[in-house]
């Protein structure tokens, strides 16, 4: 029995079957409508829910689980588990470190780590599926923890949206607010790095985004040479620009393994309908 | 007794530039004369702050070796007419310590002070009375002979006072000074030298009784509430009646010339041709000289023609031009401000040349710093170029012409200018677009220029051009023709309307690599036009956004791009 469960919000972004595949647990966020409390995965799925991102004024708010809701999923595991890994959103962004740290303290009979993994969606999932695959080799807690430290050195996120509509509205647009006002139609491409979302270029369109990236990912794998990459890629009606994606990094890396995943109900309110992600951790 | 050594100098010096910093804004605001565009303070102080760097970075105690290297780098560095002439002043007083010893005496310092004048004087064309120059010679002219004892304390005190007095008559000289009731902001930072003399080789305090900043404070005017209300009737007078808000008054009535101009020159030409040429072209000269380098300051229309002139005497570089107008403008509209110093100054700022207003809008709106609207007459004017570089409150200015034919006056500019200037080649706005696109501040400008270039090719560029005449057999007069062309001048397109040879141009040009298409239509382009054509290509192209952009340009009617 392997010792260690790997836990992440459910804003992280992973599928179903990626939680299944990498056996890790995904507790839901809530999104909140005048008249009720859904949760994600549970009360709705999420590719239904793109539909209703085309009505921008009418957006729900989003929240993460409360306490209760983290030591009921702790509860139900702890006969099986001793250690618990959580990977949270950034403390930059959500309340979600803050609720897992205050759930820990109610916590006896287990030890939980929480842990703030910097970033957003996919960056976030893509620590715990490496965390997932390091517990179910019985590597110990403290290696997981020293990979997540490490992970920044490793590992981006970037972000493509189609507009920054939603990002501003939603309020988490930070420095890339610079990008608004544009007379022209411009994609933002924007990093996740060190918990704060920082611009990395504005294209005009997706190709120059991926261009961008692309070089971007080679200048830091120059500290890595030879090293294979695994990478997540998601998009909100993204699928079949995502597979030229897919190619072009086929033609450019070693690629070890290779996730199509979606972004989370959450997530896809503050970026809104035909954005994409692609988030890459150098083996 | 207190002599002037090397450390004695550099005190002096570092205490002077400390008090000029801290007066910058007092000086700015008594700026009148001879233009009221508020920079005397700022120019005095850079001035300073150049020859700062090297004051206290000479290795040597030699009086004569600092002396010598201050004055070249302060002549190198000086900025506006006053600056100029301070710059003179101290390559003066530098001629005066070669022929002392090391520690100047009291007759030496009178010596230097002599020639400190004496170079400044000569050096402008058309000396006026009641300036710096004035207190200068004033300071020099006392009769320090029938002194009985003369000594360090006794005529540093009468060289004060006469400086203060001086400064205050000078009110009265100049026309200008006894409107505004100021007193000259050149001669005022002069005196807050003299002050610094005063403070480090006296062993008496400054007498309060002539110390001319404490009595005259109520005097030296924009701090008093009287003068306030003067000032300020003076300014509505101006603003009222002479100065019109707008960016197309280029000229303006009391501004015989337009553009403060400096640069330097490289010339084996003596000085008083030098100065002979320069009266053709306008007044407020300064002719500054070291061998065979020189620094020019003048207020003139035509910097374009003095360039070209003088770049047969010699080389010329490291020019700066401001526009006097905007600074005498901006002066009296404080809130209107888009001056430099204003803003926060940046390593890296972008120069962006349009054709269109509305092109001028997105580049703004894309980061540019400063967006010039060229007419539709021909090229811009070399002046208006260095001028718009000049205006960019960063010492890097990436230049984006986005017009082949400008590539040359564009590159004379970017020559001649004191600034780093690095231009990205683009030949069309929607090239210069994507360079602006790539520009990112946190790299430095090297990286940037590269990059930006590099981001030309990203976009398709082009543009329907017309109408002109179509050749029939039947030659019917009525019948005008639009092409569409390609960046390389290749037809495209073809139609007897515009909006035709665009759809066409569109249509032939989409393929599946392209997902957005810009229109950036002109001026002549009429909404029922623009109508017509969305609903031509609106929805034609699932895959593909077309955007509209009103351009404003004269010609082309419409400019394409396509990525």
């Amino acid at each position: 029995m392997q010792k260690v469960k790997i836990i992440t919000g459910s804003q992280a972004s992973l599928t179903e079957k990626l939680g299944r595949q990498f056996d890790i647990t995904v507790i839901p966020y809530y999104l909140n409508y005048s008249d009720k409390s859904l949760k994600e995965g549970i009360d709705f799925k999420t590719e239904e829910f793109y539909k209703s991102l085309a009505d921008i004024d009418n957006l729900p708010t989003s929240s993460p689980p409360s306490i209760g809701d983290i030591i009921n999923v702790i509860n139900n595991l702890v006969k099986n588990y001793k250690e618990f890994i959580i990977f949270t959103l950034s403390a930059n962004y959500s309340q979600m470190y803050n609720t897992c740290v205050q759930a820990s303290k109610q916590i006896k009979d287990a030890s939980l780590h929480i842990v703030d993994s910097g970033g957003a969606t996919a960056y976030q999932a893509m620590m715990a599926i490496i965390a997932a695959r390091m517990a179910k080799k019985k590597e110990s807690v403290n290696n997981i923890l020293k990979m997540a430290a490490e992970f920044k050195d490793r590992g981006d996120e970037f972000c493509v949206l189609n507009t920054l509509k939603y990002l501003a509205k939603g309020g988490r647009i930070g420095r890339v607010k610079a990008l608004m006002g544009s007379l022209l139609s411009i994609k933002p491409v924007i990093v996740h790095r060190d918990g704060i979302t920082a611009p990395l270029a504005k294209a005009r369109t997706n190709q120059q985004a991926l261009i961008i990236i692309i070089e971007t990912m080679k200048n830091r794998l120059q500290d890595y040479p030879g090293h294979e990459i695994s990478v997540i890629l998601q998009g909100v009606f993204m699928d079949e620009w995502l597979e030229n994606v897919e190619k072009a990094l086929n033609e450019q890396f070693k690629i070890k393994d290779l996730w199509y995943s979606r972004l989370s109900a959450i997530t896809s309110i503050h970026f809104g309908p035909k954005s994409w992600s692609l988030t890459y951790y150098i083996e | 007794m207190s002599l002037l050594n090397s450390l004695k100098y550099i005190e002096i010096i570092n205490n002077t530039t400390r008090k000029i910093e801290k007066n910058e804004i007092k000086l700015n605001n008594l700026n009148v004369f001879p233009v009221a565009d508020g920079d005397t303070g700022t120019n005095v102080l850079l001035t300073l702050l150049d020859g700062k760097k090297v004051i206290n970075n000479t290795p040597s105690h030699s009086l004569k070796e600092i002396t010598s290297n201050y004055a070249r780098r302060l002549l190198l560095g000086s900025r506006g007419n006053s600056g100029v002439m301070l710059a003179q002043f101290f390559r003066g007083f530098d001629e005066g310590v070669k022929n002392s010893t090391d520690v100047l005496s009291v007759q030496d310092l009178l010596q230097c002070f002599k020639c400190g004048y004496k170079y400044t004087y000569s050096s402008v064309n058309n000396p006026q009375e009641g300036t710096i120059l004035t207190v200068m010679r004033t300071v020099c002219e006392q009769d320090y002979s029938n002194l009985n004892l003369v000594t360090m304390d006794i005529v540093i005190k009468k060289m004060y006072t006469a400086a203060c007095k001086s400064l205050i008559d000078g009110i009265n000289i100049l026309a200008i000074l006894k409107e505004t009731g100021v007193v000259d902001s050149g001669g005022y930072a002069f005196l807050l030298f003299i002050e610094e003399l005063y403070i480090s080789l006296s062993t008496e305090p400054i007498d309060e009784k002539i110390s001319c900043i404490k009595y005259w404070q109520d005097k030296i005017a924009p701090f008093t509430p009287e003068y306030s209300s003067k000032f300020k009737r003076w300014k509505d007078d101006l603003s009222g009646h002479k100065y019109k808000d707008s960016a197309d008054v280029h000229k303006v009535e009391t501004l015989e010339y337009n553009f403060c101009t400096e640069f330097f020159m490289e010339s084996n030409t003596d000085v008083d041709t030098v100065k002979k040429q320069l009266q053709k072209y306008g007044d407020y000269i300064t002719v500054a000289q070291v061998d065979r380098n020189y620094k020019i300051h003048i207020h003139t229309n035509e910097p374009g023609k003095i360039f070209n002139n003088f770049e047969a005497l010699g080389t010329v570089s490291q020019v700066k031009i401001d526009n006097m107008y905007f600074q005498h403008y901006n002066f009296f509209n404080p809130d209107k401000r888009n001056g430099t110093r204003q803003e926060q100054e940046k390593v890296t700022g972008i120069l962006s040349l349009v054709s269109g207003e509305g092109l001028a809008n997105v580049m703004y709106s894309l980061g540019a710093d400063r967006v010039m609207v060229l007419s539709d007459t021909g090229p811009p004017a070399l002046e208006e170029l260095i001028t718009g570089i000049c205006g960019i409150n960063a010492n890097n200015v990436v230049i984006l012409p986005n017009d082949e034919n400008i590539f040359p006056i564009v590159e004379k500019a970017s020559r001649l200018s004191y600034k780093n200037n690095l231009i990205v080649k683009s030949k069309f706005i929607p090239e210069g677009i994507e360079a602006i696109l790539s520009f990112n501040p946190e790299l430095g400008p090297q990286e940037n220029a590269g990059a930006m270039s590099k981001a030309l090719n990203n976009v398709i560029s082009c543009q329907v051009v017309g109408p002109g005449r179509i050749k029939t057999a039947a030659d019917d007069s009525k019948l005008y023709k639009f092409e569409g062309i390609s960046s390389t001048g290749t037809i495209l397109s073809s139609g007897c309307s515009a909006d035709g040879a665009l759809i066409e141009l569109i249509n032939n040009l989409i393929n599946n690599k392209i997902s957005i298409v810009a229109v950036y239509y002109g001026k002549k382009v009429k909404e029922d036009e623009l109508t017509r054509i969305r609903a031509q290509l609106i929805g034609k192209y699932s895959n593909v956004e077309i955007e509209f952009i009103d351009g404003r340009q004269l010609v082309p009617c419409y400019i394409v791009s396509l990525e």
